[in-house]
């Protein structure tokens, strides 16, 4: 039995959720195991070794030798690394615990050496996932482990001092553009600032994409038409700086192609808020980019190099890379009827606009039983029969359904320099997520940045060729059982790791990192339960009903009102009261007694 | 014995609080030593001493406690708390709970005694309304055919007084027949009382037929017009008064938003005649012992609120959609206050003061019936004057009154029916509705008249079926319904062999004239209260 096998046992006695995790793990190519001159392995990321490539045994004990423990709670230390500096410890019984910021490497530590003894006592966190240490511990760095991960060192420890640097219940305004493929993402970007608590807004202008439209019927004449244009977007600009003033929001958080200029931002930033922006695109097939990052507080982008590289040439500072997700709420498994099965189901699907590289590439595939949903397709090109609804718009609620109802969904990434699959390919696109969450079993042209999202072939199948694909369709319409694991696997983890709800986390978490202190940290306003809990002694009989398990999710009295309609038991004095309660209050709202 | 303690929950409006007197005089007619005290709304508490059978008015400040449950939930939660042990410790022997709502089903749950009425079931979380209130329930699902007074309904919770307090000859001679006295006829300028608003807009006969009532009256018959009800009803009292000639107008007096609760029942009293919609003032004038004339359209049946007691008029539009919802969108041009005019109603009164015409027929649209309030038995019920050709409602529900005194009693009631020959087309719907009743009709294949007047006994299963499923043994649910399913074909079968060969005197009916109108002119009537009813 190797370490690895030994480790991952006894984790998933003890945590189930870190050991499922850890199993999934790629390593990067960064992350380099050598054999040091002493002989036992230590680890490179990137350029930082993690431990001493002489004598990493030697190193690990001096480090353990200069702590100073201080007795009392044991310490936690910030840093798995390979283990070397923690054995001593180990060894002399001392009890602490660990974060190990990056998974990977937690992964090669667990296949190289035994932590049996430290992962029986549940002591090993992964990444952000510490919110359950106990606060006032003693800190302690391992220095390679703080200097790859310097953010995540600050937040835990600012979360042990009880300082916690969680920004307050924030007022955010989320600018949606007119329309197009950013336009849900405001939608799912709102819901989830809303689900992290948050007092969000959305300031929907899809209202106003039939006037745009309707501008390019109104003349001929190119310069009246673009007058017309930049009108509209003067007052749209205008529409965004009024609610602004209105909402007073701490963060404006604008999606990809929102009717901003430079100008604009510059009036808004005066407002007062942070401003945010998702640039939700390609930014060498988009280059509005280089007009709008320099203007706001942080740029987020799906890509990274040699974005990055452009960014810093432009001047720009505060970027960050913020990757596309799923939201589960809309994108979910569906029992379809009979009647929709039909309409919408086909052993091939695709469902997007038509590119040059889809309309293409897919005349290889007209031999399938193969369906195509979406916009901007040549109805009168080869695959015009295979083209659903004319070419008509999908709504949303449909694609869930075509989803559902496919054997097989095709994601080709988009690309107008390319003939077929782009193979410098590297941001996953929203229709990755979106499947995945929705259960539903895809085939991807292989994008760079897949192995850091889903295992490739283990929880989404990829090809880089018309022939692999062909090869791929094939096998999977032939194995519906393993089409069904897939799919399993890849909800399961898009729905772990890649939420609109976590990545907006992980943006406003950046945001504090870029400009700390800027976001204000409100007091949170007490549940309606604490709030009802302080009201009475501790010993008054409501404490008994509010303090019953589960009731925490409760948001309100009609929640729990709902809660104790389905119960059985005879109503409590308390219970009974609080229902009057809810009563009274709705003869309140409608103003009737 | 120990004295009965006993509490009427009833927390809705004035008209409501009014209604329940009658319960409240039945509970005191069998506990004369009792304690008989309400749970009422907290604005009403004022008429207390207007109601001799109560003992205390436990006050409940609805829109008060409302509020603080909106913003201080502690405060709101004491108060409700400290309310409910007040209660406790007075150790009721039975609560009458009379309110179809869970504000007063979760208060009667809490007082833990033992409830009649709506009961609270299943943990407090169900009602229970016991079979009388059931059939009632069925009734509301047929509103034209519901011929139960909502006094009765809620006097019929008490249990039957070991002595019956008016001998069944006397309840004969008193129909009609007390108001054929003098009456008003002496009085030079009577005071008649108006009350403008009512609570819901349906109900609201239009402030210009009342400004064409003052006008008439006042020009016929002299005497004062008296403008009752709140504040909040006053700026429709000041533009009746802007829009009246000036000549007439120094004879009309706004008291709305003037008087308190005892102030207002004083005005009624000092005034002859009240003319109102179902209002709380109209109940309070009926309960008082004034006399009163009523105007009912929309959701109003004279059935259910009609002033409580014998010799009050109702004059009630009756278009095939009456009586409709309250709570309905409302139709698009109501049109059922018009068949209420303001000169058919000036007409009448003129004849209830022994001037204009004495006999003779009143000009009334269709559909709109003149009718007097009478007491049977059963407890007050409406007839028209003239006593016409019954319609098919009239018939069912009659058969439904007497299948609820049924219910009551176990007993078969004595009373046959006593009604005009209906048309051939009556007998034949009847004759239809008798056989789809024996054939077990089903509710999606029976013609819409037929299925209407079945509703109330399909509502009526149902609900035994669902109360059978919280406490009651399905088995004997299904016993009692066959045996009110049966005492109604009974009933209506006496309604169509009573077409046939009913004993009623040629021309005259049980309750009066049948072709001309020959109203009862008015007298100052003794209060109610003391008819022991």
């Amino acid at each position: 039995m190797s370490c690895w096998d030994r480790n991952l046992a006894i984790l998933e006695k003890v945590n189930p959720a870190v050991a499922k995790m850890l199993a999934q793990t790629l390593i990067p190519a960064d992350h380099v195991l050598q054999a040091s001159r002493q002989g036992s392995p230590y680890l490179q990321v990137g350029r930082q070794k993690l431990h001493s490539s002489y004598d990493p045994v030697k190193e690990g004990a001096e480090w353990a030798k200069a702590q100073e423990l201080e007795s009392g709670k044991p310490p936690v230390i910030f840093g798995l690394g390979l283990g070397y500096h923690l054995f001593p410890l180990m060894a002399s019984g001392i009890s602490f615990l660990v974060v190990e910021p990056s998974p990977a490497v937690a992964r090669l530590a667990l296949e190289v050496h035994d932590f049996t003894e430290l992962l029986a006592r549940d002591a090993l966190r992964l990444g952000r996932q510490f919110h359950d240490l106990p606060m006032g511990s003693e800190l302690l760095a391992y220095p390679p482990s703080r200097r790859l991960f310097p953010q995540l060192y600050r937040r835990l420890a600012a979360f042990l001092a009880g300082e916690s640097k969680n920004p307050g219940p924030l007022r955010v305004l989320v600018v949606s553009p007119l329309y197009g493929g950013s336009y849900p993402i405001a939608r799912y970007a709102t819901r989830a600032f809303r689900q992290l608590g948050h007092d969000a807004e959305l300031l929907d202008l899809a209202p106003f994409h039939p006037g745009y439209q309707v501008l390019n019927q109104i003349t001929n004449n190119r310069k009246a038409a673009s007058r017309l244009h930049q009108d509209l977007e003067r007052l749209l600009g205008e529409v965004v700086l009024t609610r602004v003033r209105d909402f007073a929001p701490d963060l404006v958080f604008f999606l990809a192609q929102s009717p901003v200029n430079p100008e604009v931002l510059r009036i808004i930033k005066k407002e007062g808020p942070l401003l945010a922006y998702w640039f939700v695109e390609d930014f060498q097939v988009f280059p509005y980019w280089q007009d709008l990052a320099p203007e706001v507080d942080v740029f987020f982008v799906l890509q990274k190099e040699p974005f990055f590289q452009e960014l810093k040439g432009h001047g720009v500072q505060n970027y960050a890379f913020l990757p596309l997700a799923a939201d589960p709420e809309v994108y979910r498994p569906l029992t379809l009827t009979r009647e929709e099965q039909r309409q919408y189901g086909s052993a091939l699907s695709f469902v997007g606009a038509g590119y040059r590289n889809r309309q293409e590439f897919f005349q290889g595939l007209l031999d399938f039983d193969f369906k195509i949903w979406g916009s901007d397709w040549r109805l009168t090109s080869p695959l015009g029969p295979f083209i659903q609804k004319q070419g008509a718009r999908v709504s949303e609620e449909e694609i869930v359904r075509i989803f559902n109802a496919s054997l097989i969904n095709l994601n080709l990434h988009s690309s107008p320099f390319h003939a077929g699959i782009n193979p410098q390919g590297d941001y996953l696109n929203p229709r990755v997520f979106d499947l995945a969450a929705a259960g539903a079993f895809q085939l991807v042209d292989w994008r760079s940045q897949l192995p850091e999202f889903f295992q490739p072939e283990l929880e989404v199948v990829t090809f880089t060729s018309l022939t692999e694909v062909r090869e791929k369709i094939g096998y999977f319409l032939a194995h519906a059982e393993e089409r069904c694991q897939l799919a399993l696997k890849s909800r399961e983890r898009c729905r772990r790791d890649h939420t609109y709800t976590q990545r907006l986390d992980e943006a406003l978490e950046i945001i504090q990192d870029l400009h700390p202190g800027v976001l204000p940290q409100r007091p949170r306003p007490e549940s309606p339960w604490q709030s009802l809990r302080r009201l009475f002694p501790p010993d008054h009989p409501v404490q008994v009903l509010l303090a019953r398990p589960g009731l925490e999710q409760v948001s309100d009295l009609g929640d729990l009102v709902e809660r104790l309609k389905e119960d059985d038991a005879p109503l409590t004095e308390p219970e009974a009261i609080f229902w009057l309660l809810h009563e009274f209050q709705q003869g309140l709202k409608r103003g009737r007694f | 014995m120990n004295r009965r303690r006993i509490l009427v929950i009833q927390l809705a409006r004035l008209g409501d609080l009014v209604q329940t007197r009658p319960l409240l005089k039945r509970l005191r007619q069998i506990w004369p030593t009792g304690d008989i005290d309400i749970l009422g709304e907290g604005s009403l508490q004022e008429l207390a001493p207007l109601i001799p059978e109560l003992d205390t008015f436990h006050s409940l400040d609805l829109p008060d406690l409302a509020g603080l449950a909106q913003f201080d939930m502690s405060a709101a939660y004491r108060r409700v708390h400290t309310l409910v042990e007040k209660l406790r410790a007075q150790a009721y022997d039975e609560v009458y709970n009379l309110n179809y709502s869970r504000k007063s089903l979760l208060l009667s749950y809490l007082l833990g005694a033992p409830v009649k009425g709506y009961q609270p079931v299943c943990g407090g979380r169900e009602f229970y309304r016991g079979p009388w209130l059931a059939y009632v329930f069925g009734l509301v699902h047929g509103r034209p055919f519901n011929r139960w007074h909502l006094s009765d309904v809620f006097r019929h919770l008490a249990p039957l007084p070991l002595v019956p307090t008016i001998p069944f000859e006397d309840i004969q001679r008193e129909d009609g027949s007390r108001l054929t006295a003098q009456g008003f006829r002496s009085i030079n300028e009577p005071i008649i009382a108006l009350q403008l608003a009512t609570r819901h807009p349906k109900r609201t006969w239009p402030l210009d037929y009342f400004r064409r009532l003052a006008v008439l009256l006042i020009k016929r018959l002299g005497g004062f017009i008296w403008l009752l009800g709140s504040g909040e009803e006053r700026p429709l009292g000041d533009r009746l008064m802007t829009a009246l000639p000036a000549v007439v107008r120094h004879r009309v007096i706004n008291f709305q938003g003037q008087t308190s609760l005892t102030e207002l029942a004083a005005r009624l009293k000092a005034s002859h005649l009240l003319v109102s919609g179902d209002t709380g003032t109209l109940h309070l004038a009926a309960s008082l012992g004034v006399s009163t004339l009523a105007l009912f359209f929309g959701p109003a049946s004279c059935f259910e609120t009609g002033p409580y007691a014998p010799g009050h008029y109702v004059l009630q539009a009756e278009p095939p959609c009456h009586p409709c919802l309250e709570a309905d969108p409302g139709c698009g041009e109501p049109f059922c206050p018009a068949m209420v005019p303001p000169d058919s109603v000036a007409q009448l009164i003129l004849s209830l003061f022994g001037l204009g015409q004495t006999s003779g027929e009143l000009n009334l649209p269709t559909n709109t019936r003149l009718y007097c309030s009478h007491r049977d038995k059963a407890g007050t019920i409406y007839e028209p004057v003239p006593n016409d050709c019954p319609r098919f409602r009239d018939l069912v529900g009659w058969a439904y009154r007497r299948t609820g005194e049924f219910l009551l009693s176990n007993q078969e009631a004595t009373s046959a029916p006593r009604f005009t020959t209906p048309t051939p087309a009556t007998c034949g719907f009847l004759d239809q509705l008798l056989t789809f009743l024996g054939n077990g009709a089903d509710p999606d294949r029976t013609p819409p008249m037929i299925a209407a007047a079945l509703k109330p006994l399909w509502a009526f299963r149902a609900e035994l079926r669902r109360q059978a499923r919280c406490s009651r043994d399905d088995g004997e649910a299904e016993v009692l319904y066959q045996k009110i399913k049966s005492t109604l074909t009974h009933y209506l079968e006496n309604c169509l062999a009573g077409s046939d060969s009913h004993d009623a005197p040629s021309g005259k009916t049980r309750y009066g004239s049948r072709h001309n109108f020959s109203p009862s002119p008015l007298r100052e009537r003794e209060s109610e209260e003391d008819r022991g009813q």
